[in-house]
């Protein structure tokens, strides 16, 4: 996408965000409204300014282009599941099984170095957090 | 403070492990090339919950320090500075290397390095202390001033964005708003969720803007792996040689100088340092053509400065409260964790852990000399490690470690939705740095802001402005303003230039 036209769009995302947070906060009571509105104020004055800027000053940018690749896209929304699946599998189930993933995905060519490198891994943070942070990933709180 | 209660704490077993453990990693995560002191710092801020505070900010300011050394190796072996701070000194590192003459590039980064971190730690034992005395005379109406002093550094830390900066910045203003309200208790922006009464945790937010977009940019090139040519280490002479040290004392001495000034500025960074620290090295030089032909002198005076710029960038943030630098506000957020509230009572009620943290610092510069030294051999075999197996890691120690601050799945949740943010702000050129500071600084300067209402008899603009320490800030907030306006407009007439 063309640097100019995501500086926009982005630039019209906060602005239009911010006219809906600014009705929603107005009605909030006293002086806890005060600084919430000052700042969104603030966001839609710089939105505006952006969106001049892209538009009138930084003509040479246009040139320039960009992409959100969208193996990261993935790999967040992937994360986010196996996040979630950490309740019904813990910590080091959800996880394994997120690295055994990987694998896949990434046609990972030295598989075994990798799960070697991945026990490794799992057996540190299991040691430093289990037992030198008493955070447990594994006890049955945790499983929900 | 007595030396000897100092000492027996600095000492004391788990303080020593901290050292060891931060200076190790620090100079690990510098060595990688894309891994930076920021992630570092973020990644640990969660393991140091179970430390005391002395070992907690011993860790993290030896992974700071060493981390920044760690870029120079990159720099000088395979002209990737391994940090932006690093940049200048692969213009005279590698050609070092490509000459065969790498161990001498390495030793000399060393001692310049170990130089200017010890001196920054001294500059911050001398300096901090009395300059803390000034956070005494601090009301509601000085700190809200001083808030929206550091908020000003958006501007330098966004050189190139400067709108963008700010555009960050107020957002991260706008997310320290979410939650109850602090005199009411009303809850603002929760949109029913109880999780967000408590506001927006800062820590999952900085691991998430930092460590875990990082890991996304990491998997944009999984394949991705450095090419080091084999480096000879059986004639490896790990000493600096007399010789060396002192062609570059000089150059140390000033650049310590550049390094701890430019540290103090809030906002300017090691990478400012080492410019202005070669750009006066050249300057200064009898042989200025030398310099980008394998100069010591312009290794040392970049990487002297770089790391002298650690240690002064704390001043501003244990005395005022104002980070120096993006690193120096994670670490803002490390001493609120623990409790530590900057200012004159660091020094006093809380003397035994901050002067303790001071020497470590110092006893870190040291110690990263000497494991530089050593570890420099294997550089190959570390920078070798590939995308594909640093990105998971990155997402692994990123999961866990959010989870590990309060035993809590939502913030594992708000760590990677700000993994994202922190991802696209990168690909849309928003520097992710303003943020965090908009979320460490809105409520010093709400509150302030609320309280000087509720003094003011008249105006509370006037009540605001009324005493000296608020108009020096209102000064400087303005300096600041219109320098980094200036900064961008010259710039970009540079940037038009070079175009046309």
């Amino acid at each position: 996408m063309n640097r100019i036209k995501s500086n926009i769009i982005v630039s019209c995302i906060f602005l239009s965000i911010s006219l809906i947070l600014f009705f929603y906060a107005k009605d909030y009571p006293g002086t806890s409204k005060n600084f919430p509105i000052t700042i969104i104020f603030l966001i839609i004055i710089l939105s505006v300014g952006q969106i001049l800027i892209s538009i009138y000053r930084f003509k040479n940018i246009q040139q320039q282009n960009f992409e959100i690749k969208i193996i990261p896209i993935i790999i967040f929304f992937l994360s986010f599941l196996f996040i979630f699946l950490m309740k019904y599998l813990n910590f080091f189930g959800s996880f394994g099984l997120f690295f055994l993933l990987w694998i896949y995905l990434f046609k990972v060519k030295d598989k075994k170095l990798f799960l070697i490198g991945s026990l490794i891994l799992f057996i540190s943070i299991y040691f430093i957090f289990e037992f030198g942070l008493k955070v447990s990933l594994i006890n049955r709180e945790f499983l929900g | 403070m007595e030396s000897l209660d100092i000492l027996s704490n600095l000492f004391g077993i788990q303080n020593v492990l901290a050292v060891v453990a931060g200076v190790l990693i620090g100079i690990l995560i510098g060595m990688l090339p894309g891994l930076t002191a920021n992630l570092g710092v973020a990644l640990l801020l969660p393991v140091t919950y179970g430390l005391e505070p002395t070992s907690a900010l011993l860790l993290l300011v030896s992974v700071y320090t060493s981390a920044i050394y760690g870029g120079s190796f990159p720099a000088i072996l395979i002209n990737a500075p391994g940090t932006s701070a690093s940049a200048a000194t692969a213009l005279d590192g590698y050609v070092l290397t490509q000459k065969g003459e790498f161990n001498t590039a390495i030793r000399v980064s060393t001692f310049a390095s170990v130089f200017g971190g010890i001196v920054s730690g001294f500059a911050l034992l001398f300096i901090a202390p009395p300059l803390s005395l000034i956070s005494l005379k601090f009301g509601p109406a000085q700190y809200f001033m001083l808030a929206i002093f550091g908020l000003t550094i958006i501007g330098t830390l966004s050189t190139g964005n400067f709108v963008k900066g700010l555009l960050a910045g107020a957002i991260g203003l706008f997310l320290s708003t979410i939650g109850s309200d602090l005199d009411s208790g009303y809850p603002r922006f929760t949109f029913g969720f109880s999780g967000l009464l408590s506001g927006v945790n800062f820590v999952p937010a900085v691991i998430g803007l930092f460590s875990f977009s990082q890991a996304l940019i990491l998997s944009e090139e999984p394949n991705k792996t450095i090419q080091v040519k084999k480096i000879k280490t059986d004639t490896w002479k790990f000493l600096p040689k007399l010789i060396e040290t002192q062609k570059v004392f000089f150059n140390c001495c000033i650049s310590s100088i550049i390094g701890v000034l430019v540290g103090i500025l809030p906002g300017a960074g090691g990478d400012i340092a080492s410019w202005v620290s070669y750009n006066e090295a050249k300057r200064f030089s009898k042989n200025k053509i030398e310099f980008g032909r394998g100069s010591i002198k312009g290794i040392a005076a970049s990487e002297c400065a770089n790391n002298a710029v650690t240690g002064s960038a704390l001043i501003p943030l244990l005395t005022l409260g104002i980070p120096g630098s993006t690193t120096a506000a994670i670490l803002l957020g490390a001493l609120l964790i623990h409790g530590l509230l900057p200012g004159r009572e660091l020094f006093t009620t809380n003397g035994n852990i901050t002067y303790s943290v001071i020497w470590g610092f110092i006893f870190a510069n040291l110690f990263m000399g000497f494991v530089g030294l050593f570890v420099a051999k294997y550089f190959g075999k570390i920078a070798k490690i590939p995308n594909y197996f640093l990105a998971p890691a990155i997402i692994v120690l990123s999961v866990v470690g959010s989870y590990a601050i309060g035993n809590n799945i939502q913030d594992v949740y708000t760590m990677a939705i700000f993994g994202l943010v922190g991802y696209l702000m990168r690909k849309l050129n928003y520097p992710p740095a303003p943020l965090i500071l908009g979320l460490i600084l809105g409520p010093i300067a709400e509150t302030g802001f609320r309280q000087s209402q509720i003094l003011a008899k008249e105006s509370v603009i006037v009540y605001i402005l009324n005493n000296n320490i608020s108009l020096i800030l209102f000064v400087l907030t303005v300096v600041s303003i219109l320098s980094a306006i200036y900064l961008e407009i010259s710039q970009k007439v540079n940037y038009e230039k070079n175009i046309s």
